[in-house]
C-alpha cells in the first residue's frame, strides 16, 4: 500500500511539480528511484517578505517513509542545521504535532507536510521548544535572533542563490556587523 | 389355519367401515330404549374384557413358559443373552420342574429323549394364543366398530413360518411330534417380543384404548431390534427363521438411516448454533410446536396408538425420500453463515444491546462515542447500513428521536405523544418569535423611532441632545441624519465628481440617470494605438501573472474579435466619424432595427451560453481525471466508497476503512471530527 500511494504521489509531482504551485518549496523527489522510501526536499525562503527571520535560506530536508505510510506519518529530519526554536541543531529533529502519531492524517501527503514546515518556520512556537536557547532568544529578543539565523545560515552557507550573498562579497562593514552578533551567538551556544 | 385367521382378519378391518355403520344405527336405534340400550352396553363391555382378561391370562401363562425354557436354555446351554437371563430369571420362579411339567402336553420332557426340557412343540400353544389373541382383537373391533389394532411386528402368518421352520417335523395339530427339536433362543426371545406386543396391545385397550401404544411398542421394538442387531455379531442372526430375517432386515436398514439422518440434523442444529431455525427439517418440529392441541395430526405421520413398526415405516420413508431429495446435502444450504465480521457489524446494535439492558431507551450520539473511547474502538469499525437522520441532518449531540433505532421499541401512542410534543413546541417558537421577536420588540419600538426620525436633526438640535447625555458618553454620539436622503441624486453632482464617488462608493447613486448622452470632443483614434493595445495585452501576462490575467486572457480576446456580433460592433467603432467615440445611444442611432448585442437581455443569455459552453468543455474530462478526483485520499488509487458520519467527508474505500480500523485511528482523516460511523456508498 505505503509503496503504491508513494509512486502515486511522485508521479503527480512529476506531472505537476510542487515548486510550481508553491516556489518556496525548491524540489521534492525521492532520493533514488530504486528506493521510493527515501525523500530529500529543498525547501527555502527567498526573501524578507517571506519570512521575516529566514529570508535568503534553503535547507535541504530528509524524508524516510515508514512502509505503514500513509497510516503513520514520514520521518522528516532537517540536513542542513538551522536554528529554530522547534528544531533541534544537531540532529535536525523537528518538533511538530503533524509529524507525530497523534495528530497525523492519512489524507495528508508529503507536499502537505513540507508546507507545515515552512509554515513552523514562518511561526516558531517558544512554548514547546527542542532548542530552548533559541526559544530564549526569539521570545526575548527578536532582533538577536534574527541574526544569530542569519549567522548560522551563512556559516553553514545555505543560502538561496549563493551569488547574492556569499561571505565573499559581503561589505566590510556588514561581515562587522555579522561578527559581533556571531559572537554573542557562539556565547550562547557554548 | 394361520391362512384363515390372516385372512378374517382384513376381512375384519374391511369390514369396520360397515360396522360403525352397523354401530351407529344400533346406537340410533337404542336412543328411545335408554334401559335396554344401558344394559347391553354394560353387557357388551362386560363380555370384551372378559375375552381380553382371558387372552391375557393366556399369554401370560405363554410367556411364563418361555421364560422358563430360555431359563432352562441358560443352564443346558450358554445363550448369547446369559448374562440377562441369571440376573432377571432366578430358578425359585422360573426354574423347569420337570414333574410339575410331566402332566402338560406341550411343555413336558419327552420320554424317549434324553434331553431335559420342553421339545419344540411348546411354540404350537403359543401360536394358538396367538391367534386367539388376534381373533379376539379383530372381534372386539369389529363389535366396537373400531379398526383393530394388528401386530405388525411379526403378523401371524410370519410366527407360523417360523415355527414350522424350527420345529418337529410331523408335529400336525393337536399331536405329538416323534423327532424332537430343542426351541432355540432366538426363536424363543421373538416369541417373547410378540407376546409383549400382544400383551401390549390387550392390556392397552383395557386401560386406555391404547391411546399411547406407540410408547410401549416401541421400548419392545427397539428392545428386540437391539438384539437383532447384536445378533448380527457371528453371523448368528442366521439362527433365526429365515422369515424374520426377511421381515427384520429391512427395518434394521430403516432404523440405520433414520440414525444417520438423525445424526446429521444434529450436526446441523450444533453448527446453527444449537437454533432449530432455518433448517430444513425444522419445519416439522416448528409445525409441531405450534399446533400443539392437534396432538392426533403430528407432522412426522405417526400417531401415538399407532404401533412401533409401523411408525419405524412411516419415519422410514421420510428419511429415505428426503435422502433421495439429497435434501442432507442441502440441509445446511439454509444456514447463513454472517458474511460481517465484527469489524461490519454495526455497533449501535451492540451498543443498543448494552444499553436497553440498562433501560436507555434513546441512544445518543454522546454514548456512542463514549462507548468507543472506553472500548478503544474506532468510529469507522462501526459500519451503518441506515444512517439515521440525526446524523444526515448533522446536528451535532442533539436528543432527537432516533426514528431508525426507536421507532420498532416504541408503540404507537408513544410515538404521537412525541409528534404532538415536538409539534406543540414548533408551534410556540412560531408563536413566540412572531409576536415577542418581532412585533413587540422590532415593529414597535421602530414605530416609536419613525415617528421620531421623520425630520432631520438641525445643528442646535444636535447640541442639545448632546448636553444631555453624560460626557463620557458624548464622542459617541453622532448628528442623525434622514435615511431617505442616502442615495445622492445624480442630478445634483457634477460628472467629474460623480465618477469619483462612484469609485469610492461611500454612498448609493440613485438609479435614475438624467444625465445626457455622453459626448466627447472629437478625437482621432488610430489603428496603431489599437494594435498597441493588442500587444500590451499579449506582453502583460507573460511578466506578471495579475489576477487580470486570470480573468481575461488573451484567447478570451481572441474570441470576442472573432464572434460576429462583437466584430459588427467593433467594425461600426473603427469606421464611425461622428462626433468622439462611438456609444451606445449613437450606435441605437446608426442600427434601430438591430437589437443592440450586448443589451441586458441578450447579456443573459450570452452568460448562459458561455455557462453551457464551459460545462460542455468539462464535461469533456477524460474519465481518468474525473476518477483521479474520486480517488481514496489515503491509498490514491481504489474509488472512494465510504462515507463517515456524522461530518459527512466521503474519502475514503474500503480497504483504507479497515486499515483505519486495524490501526486504531481515530476521527475524520479529512476534518478530525468525530467519527460515529460509516457508510458505504456506491457510485454506479
Amino acid at each position: 500500500m505505503a509503496e503504491r500511494r508513494l509512486f502515486q504521489e511522485y508521479n503527480r509531482y512529476k506531472k505537476s511539480p510542487p515548486s510550481k504551485s508553491n516556489p518556496q518549496i525548491i524540489s521534492l523527489n525521492p532520493i533514488s528511484e530504486d528506493n521510493i522510501f527515501n525523500w530529500q526536499a529543498i525547501i527555502s525562503k527567498p526573501t524578507k517578505k517571506d519570512n521575516p527571520f529566514y529570508y535568503g535560506g534553503q535547507w535541504k530536508l530528509s524524508i524516510a517513509v515508514s512502509r505503514q505510510y500513509p497510516l503513520e506519518p514520514p520521518v522528516i529530519k532537517f540536513i542542513t542545521p538551522i536554528v529554530h526554536p522547534n528544531i533541534n541543531l544537531k540532529t535536525g529533529e523537528i518538533c511538530l504535532d503533524i509529524l507525530k502519531k497523534d495528530a497525523w492524517s492519512p489524507a495528508w501527503n508529503l507536499e502537505h507536510l513540507l508546507v507545515a514546515i515552512l509554515m513552523l518556520l514562518d511561526s516558531p512556537e517558544p512554548d514547546s521548544p527542542l532548542n530552548i536557547d533559541a526559544a530564549n532568544l526569539y521570545r526575548h529578543d527578536p532582533v538577536g535572533f534574527q541574526s544569530m539565523v542569519q549567522f548560522n545560515m551563512w556559516k553553514v552557507g545555505s543560502f538561496v542563490d549563493v551569488k547574492k550573498s556569499t561571505p565573499t562579497t559581503i561589505t566590510k562593514s556588514n561581515q562587522v556587523i555579522r561578527d559581533v552578533s556571531g559572537s554573542k551567538i557562539r556565547a550562547i551556544i557554548a | 389355519m394361520a391362512l384363515i385367521l390372516n385372512r378374517t382378519l382384513v376381512l375384519a378391518s374391511i369390514n369396520t367401515s360397515y360396522t360403525q355403520q352397523l354401530a351407529i344405527n344400533r346406537n340410533r336405534m337404542g336412543i328411545t330404549g335408554d334401559n335396554y340400550k344401558h344394559s347391553a352396553a354394560l353387557l357388551k363391555k362386560l363380555t370384551i374384557i372378559c375375552f381380553r382378561i382371558a387372552v391375557l391370562v393366556s399369554l401370560c401363562y405363554n410367556g411364563y413358559n418361555v421364560l422358563v425354557t430360555l431359563n432352562l436354555l441358560n443352564h443346558t446351554s450358554t445363550p448369547d443373552l446369559a448374562w440377562l437371563y441369571t440376573r432377571l430369571l432366578p430358578d425359585k420362579y422360573f426354574g423347569y420342574n420337570v414333574d410339575y411339567y410331566a402332566d402338560s402336553k406341550y411343555m413336558k420332557t419327552p420320554s424317549s429323549q434324553v434331553m431335559i426340557g420342553p421339545t419344540s412343540d411348546m411354540y404350537w400353544p403359543i401360536f394358538l394364543n396367538f391367534c386367539w389373541s388376534s381373533f379376539t382383537e379383530t372381534l372386539i373391533a369389529a363389535i366396537q366398530g373400531k379398526k383393530p389394532y394388528t401386530e405388525t411386528g411379526i403378523t401371524i402368518f410370519e410366527h407360523s413360518l417360523a415355527f414350522q421352520e424350527f420345529s418337529s417335523n410331523g408335529a400336525f395339530f393337536f399331536t405329538n411330534s416323534k423327532y424332537h427339536k430343542r426351541p432355540t433362543e432366538q426363536v424363543l426371545l421373538a416369541t417373547l417380543f410378540s407376546i409383549f406386543n400382544h400383551l401390549n396391545i390387550h392390556i392397552g385397550a383395557l386401560i386406555n384404548n391404547n391411546k399411547y401404544r406407540l410408547i410401549p411398542s416401541t421400548i419392545i421394538g427397539m428392545a428386540f431390534l437391539t438384539y437383532f442387531i447384536s445378533t448380527f455379531s457371528q453371523w448368528k442372526v442366521l439362527q433365526f427363521p429365515f422369515i424374520l430375517i426377511l421381515t427384520f432386515t429391512p427395518q434394521v436398514l430403516i432404523l440405520g438411516i433414520i440414525f444417520i439422518s438423525f445424526t446429521i440434523f444434529i450436526i446441523a442444529i450444533m453448527i446453527n448454533g444449537f437454533e432449530l431455525k432455518g433448517l430444513n427439517y425444522a419445519s416439522f418440529f416448528l409445525h409441531e410446536l405450534n399446533e400443539e392441541e392437534d396432538e392426533d395430526t403430528l407432522s412426522l405421520n405417526i400417531n401415538l396408538n399407532d404401533d412401533f413398526y409401523t411408525a419405524l415405516l412411516n419415519v422410514g420413508i421420510l428419511a429415505i425420500t428426503s435422502a433421495g431429495k439429497s435434501s442432507y446435502i442441502t440441509e445446511l444450504s439454509l444456514i447463513t453463515v454472517d458474511n460481517d465480521t465484527w469489524i461490519e457489524r454495526s455497533l449501535w446494535q451492540q451498543l443498543k444491546q448494552k444499553l436497553t439492558r440498562n433501560n436507555i431507551r434513546n441512544v445518543k450520539s454522546r454514548d456512542l462515542v463514549q462507548y468507543l473511547r472506553d472500548n478503544q474502538i474506532s468510529g469507522y469499525a462501526n459500519l451503518i447500513s441506515q444512517p439515521s437522520s440525526r446524523l444526515i441532518t448533522g446536528t451535532p449531540y442533539s436528543d432527537a428521536v432516533e426514528v431508525n433505532n426507536t421507532s420498532q421499541e416504541q408503540s404507537v401512542w408513544r410515538r404521537r405523544i412525541e409528534f404532538m410534543k415536538v409539534m406543540i413546541i414548533d408551534a410556540w417558537q412560531l408563536i413566540y418569535g412572531l409576536l415577542v421577536d418581532s412585533f413587540l420588540l422590532d415593529y414597535l419600538p421602530g414605530l416609536f423611532r419613525k415617528r421620531q426620525l421623520n425630520h432631520e436633526e438641525t445643528n442646535e438640535e444636535f447640541e442639545k441632545r448632546k448636553q444631555r447625555i453624560p460626557q463620557f458618553l458624548q464622542k459617541y454620539v453622532t448628528r442623525r441624519v434622514s435615511e431617505r436622503s442616502t442615495a445622492i441624486s445624480t442630478d445634483l453632482i457634477p460628472e467629474d465628481e460623480l465618477t469619483s464617488r462612484l469609485l469610492i462608493g461611500d454612498r448609493e447613486l440613485s438609479e435614475v440617470d438624467n444625465s445626457g448622452d455622453y459626448i466627447d470632443e472629437p478625437d482621432e483614434i488610430s489603428d496603431s494605438e489599437y494594435e498597441s493595445d493588442e500587444e500590451i495585452e499579449e506582453i502583460i501576462p507573460e511578466d506578471t501573472p495579475t489576477s487580470i490575467y486570470d480573468l481575461f486572457t488573451f484567447e478570451d480576446f481572441n474570441e470576442i474579435i472573432t464572434s460576429p456580433n462583437t466584430l459588427l460592433v467593433l467594425q461600426q467603432h473603427m469606421q464611425y466619424s461622428g462626433n468622439g467615440p462611438l456609444t451606445r445611444s449613437h450606435y441605437r442611432d446608426l442600427h434601430p432595427t438591430t437589437q443592440l448585442p450586448n443589451s441586458m437581455n441578450n447579456d443573459a443569455t450570452k452568460l448562459i451560453e458561455l455557462i453551457i459552453e464551459k460545462r460542455a468543455n468539462k464535461s469533456h474530462i477524460p474519465n481518468n481525471e474525473l476518477l483521479s478526483r474520486l480517488e481514496c485520499v489515503i491509498c490514491q488509487t481504489n474509488i472512494r466508497e465510504i462515507i463517515t458520519w456524522p461530518c459527512k467527508c466521503f474519502a475514503i474505500c474500503e480497504n483504507c476503512r479497515l486499515s483505519l480500523v486495524s490501526k486504531g485511528i481515530e476521527g475524520c482523516v479529512c476534518c478530525r471530527r468525530e467519527v460515529e460511523g460509516v457508510s458505504k456508498v456506491f457510485i454506479p
